[in-house]
């Protein structure tokens, strides 16, 4: 597979623009409905990593959506990561609206994209 | 002479990939020594969070496979509130793996008067 840009940092800017616009996409005019809700983190999961594969990058994801009721609960989050800090990063983004808080984190983990001329 | 490539190979790839057998228990242990004993206080959220972290990324380096990791750990207070966490990944299927701890755990009987949930991920990818 060629990919683009091969040896680029990780882009928050990119990344972030393709979550926003995924979530935008689903949970627009939404009110929290836990029969729903299974199917809302999908489709946001879906779209935002076909729109992650599209900027072909030589990256590999991983995606975490977490969807929770505005009701007054107190939630915490942190992540802890052990990986190339030159290279690899991580994209939080943060929607809501009047009854739904949306938190979506990409981390992005660079590959080494080996040339072809290797031997067995 | 195959057998006994197969059986080399198998070890090779236990050595280098994520096995979640070996993982789950590093995370239940992390999560029951910090806040199994308590209930949800706001002052000191932020503190066993990073102490699960810290002993969970701790533990994972000490295998010295050549993974990248990353733990995420998220505590929600019980107030009835819904709340929703789902899990995707691109990547190497054979060696890459996600290992997920929900405590307390909703098919046991233990006593829930913490108050709160505690969801515990690690991932680790190969190089």
């Amino acid at each position: 597979m060629d990919f683009q840009d091969a040896g680029q940092d990780f882009s928050v800017e990119d990344v972030e623009t393709v979550v926003k616009g995924a979530i935008g996409i689903v949970l627009n005019d939404t009110m929290y409905n836990p029969k729903k809700v299974n199917d809302w983190s999908n489709s946001i999961i879906d779209s935002s990593l076909k729109g992650l594969q599209s900027l072909n990058r030589p990256y590999k994801y991983a995606i975490t959506v977490i969807i929770m009721q505005k009701n007054g609960a107190g939630l915490v989050s942190a992540a802890s990561t052990y990986w190339d800090l030159s290279k690899d990063g991580l994209c939080k983004v943060n929607w809501e609206n009047n009854t739904i808080h949306c938190l979506v984190t990409v981390y992005g983990l660079s590959v080494n994209v080996e040339s072809q001329t290797e031997t067995d | 002479m195959l057998e006994q490539e197969e059986n080399i190979n198998l070890l090779q790839k236990e050595l280098i990939s994520f096995q979640p057998e070996q993982i789950d228990p590093i995370l239940q242990t992390a999560i029951n020594e910090v806040i199994k004993p308590v209930s949800y206080d706001e002052s000191k959220v932020q503190q066993w969070i990073d102490t699960i972290c810290e002993s969970c990324m701790k533990q994972l380096v000490e295998l010295q496979k050549p993974l990248k990791y990353i733990v995420t750990c998220t505590i929600v207070q019980s107030t009835g509130a819904g709340f929703h966490t789902t899990h995707s990944s691109y990547w190497d299927l054979e060696n890459d793996n996600v290992v997920q701890v929900i405590w307390p755990n909703p098919n046991s009987k233990d006593e829930n008067n913490s108050h709160m949930v505690c969801v515990l991920t690690a991932i680790g990818m190969t190089l």
